[in-house]
């Protein structure tokens, strides 16, 4: 059999492969869909001639093996230099395979066909969440128990709600207190964490950038224009901030409380843009509920006019499918990123489920690539100098809590029981939602530890963990 | 006796440096807001919510309006907060 034969007769059997995986795997993912289908339609009249079985068969492995190194190596279409490399090594392919005018539309769909898979695969598509009924099985029952036991039956804290998820499949769910699945509750500060994936849904869609200054999305004094977004992203404004809240001896020195329910109230990221400088811009980290609010405010000033002023569902907790979601805004209309955000803990569980699956939703990129893994690196200014940190065993990301040791600072992997590529939102009154992507666990608890009450978080995550099946 | 030292630390503190809202401003605008969003948005019983949000000493007495979903709270008559149920998804919104 001749090359070119072998070749086309091989690429034709592979293009049917490619239809049949394209139809299976149908998702919201248009673009990736129409290359696929137009790709294996400029294929196979061309290519499918011959009959020879055998060398079809030998065609299909050789191409299949050389596309799953691609995704092995982990190219991705959606990077110029990478779709570059495609087309190259398909034109080579098909110069040395093909002859005369088949030459002239093969290409281009065996291009479009590899672009489609390949772009599915940097985004594979999931399960429904939480489509499994709730049965423990004998092996989990132990586990679970005990994971109950120590959230809900303890003097030592207040659960409200558990939920923990691994792989997507609902492990463990409780609820006390008059909670319910359909339930909101105040996520506090998780919100930061929440406020975070908006700001890179508006990066993915290339609405604002990082390095861009505040000054460019909002009407902010002039000295404060040197603040760009990733100095908020990363709690390193520089701005002169107090963050104490009502168990500490002034409340009336708190910057925090003054924003919420002070003079500050009506109009929070004008507040915070009155506060003079305490160090430059980038300078320093000091956790800042004022940045976190600058930060969401500047996000609403960039997707507004394009989604409107509920964009947040639109382009986030609708995707995701969460239902019992709250964003509540000051008086001037801006969400306030800080503190606000009310959810079920399935919706919290969803939201950590996006970042167990690399910001990809159902086949469709939601968060920029790299933004995950870039959430889960100590940020720059915290290693540099940190400011007024409630608690010396915090290490700070880009509005993340991580478990990473930082040497330089003499702070030790705060959590032991959880992986240190773990995220961890955190919340006022004792609000989590542990973020495990290697493991592929998420971890939420809801609760109402105060006057005195305090949850131990890695024993928690422990118990959680060995419920999930990934701790022994 | 302790309840009552508190308060007049509470009415001392109205006169004290630090941001211009007094700490019985604050209390006041924080039960409104707390208390509308935990009847109205995560849609818990009264009395968990008015437990939920008292401070000690619960100076910041409540009106709870339930056909217009608006909390009102006063202290002392002298210093007092308005929170009004805004929409299923944007929830309260302090006056």
């Amino acid at each position: 059999m001749s090359t070119s034969l072998w070749f086309r007769s091989g690429l034709g059997s592979v293009s049917g492969l490619g239809l049949g995986w394209s139809l299976a795997r149908l998702s919201n993912d248009l673009l990736g869909t129409a290359g696929l289908g137009l790709g294996c339609a400029l294929l196979i009249p061309p290519l499918s001639a011959g009959s020879n079985w055998a060398a079809r068969i030998r065609a299909a492995v050789l191409h299949g093996a050389w596309m799953a190194g691609a995704i092995l190596l982990g190219l991705g279409v959606h990077r110029p230099l990478d779709a570059l490399l495609f087309v190259l090594v398909d034109v080579a392919l098909l110069a040395l395979a093909c002859h005369g005018a088949r030459l002239r539309v093969a290409p281009i769909g065996l291009c479009l066909m590899l672009s489609g898979t390949l772009a599915r695969a940097e985004c594979p598509t999931q399960a429904p969440l939480f489509g499994l009924p709730l049965a423990p099985t004998l092996d989990k029952a132990v586990p679970v128990d005990n994971l109950r036991r120590f959230a809900f039956e303890s003097d030592a804290h207040r659960t409200d709600a558990v939920v923990v998820l691994r792989d997507g499949e609902l492990v463990f769910e409780a609820y006390a207190h008059g909670f319910t699945a359909s339930m909101p509750h105040l996520a506090w500060s998780v919100s930061k964490s929440i406020s975070s994936a908006l700001l890179g849904v508006a990066i993915q869609e290339g609405r604002l950038t990082l390095s861009d200054s505040i000054c460019d999305h909002l009407d902010a004094p002039e000295d404060k224009c040197g603040i760009q977004v990733l100095d908020l992203l990363r709690w390193s404004s520089g701005l002169d901030w107090t963050e104490t809240y009502e168990e500490d001896e002034s409340a009336q020195a708190s910057s925090v409380l003054a924003m919420l329910y002070g003079e500050g109230r009506r109009d929070m990221a004008r507040f915070v843009l009155e506060h003079p400088f305490r160090a430059p811009p980038g300078a320093t980290w000091m956790y800042s509920s004022g940045d976190a609010h600058l930060m969401m405010a500047v996000v609403g000033a960039a997707m507004e006019p394009h989604h409107g002023a509920l964009f947040p569902w639109s382009v986030l907790f609708d995707t995701l499918g969460m239902e019992g979601a709250v964003f509540e805004q000051d008086a001037a209309g801006d969400y306030v990123g800080a503190s606000y955000f009310h959810g079920t803990a399935r919706d919290l569980a969803r939201f950590g489920q996006l970042y167990v699956q690399d910001g990809c939703w159902n086949g469709k990129r939601i968060l920029p690539e790299g933004w995950v893994k870039d959430a889960g690196q100590v940020s720059a200014p915290f290693s540099i100098k940190r400011v007024a940190r409630s608690d010396p065993r915090d290490v700070g990301g880009r509005s993340w809590w991580l478990n990473r040791p930082v040497p330089e600072a003499n702070i030790e992997k705060p959590w032991p029981s959880i992986p240190e590529d773990a995220l961890v939102a955190r919340g006022h009154w004792g609000q989590f939602v542990i973020v495990a992507p290697r493991q592929r666990v998420v971890a939420v608890r809801l609760g109402e530890d105060r006057d005195g009450l305090r949850f131990d978080l890695d024993a928690f995550a422990r118990l959680a963990f060995t419920a999930a099946g990934v701790l022994p | 006796m302790r309840k009552a030292c508190t308060i007049l630390m509470l009415l001392v503190g109205a006169c004290r440096d630090g941001y211009s809202a007094s700490d019985l401003q604050l209390v006041t605008a924080y039960r409104a807001k707390e208390l509308c969003s935990c009847l109205f948005v995560t849609g818990q019983s009264e009395e968990f919510c008015l437990r939920y949000t008292s401070e000690d000493p619960n100076v910041a007495l409540p009106r709870i309006d339930r056909s217009r979903k608006t909390v009102s709270t006063a202290a002392f008559l002298l210093w007092g907060a308005r929170a009004r149920f805004d929409g299923p998804r944007t929830g309260c919104v302090l006056d």
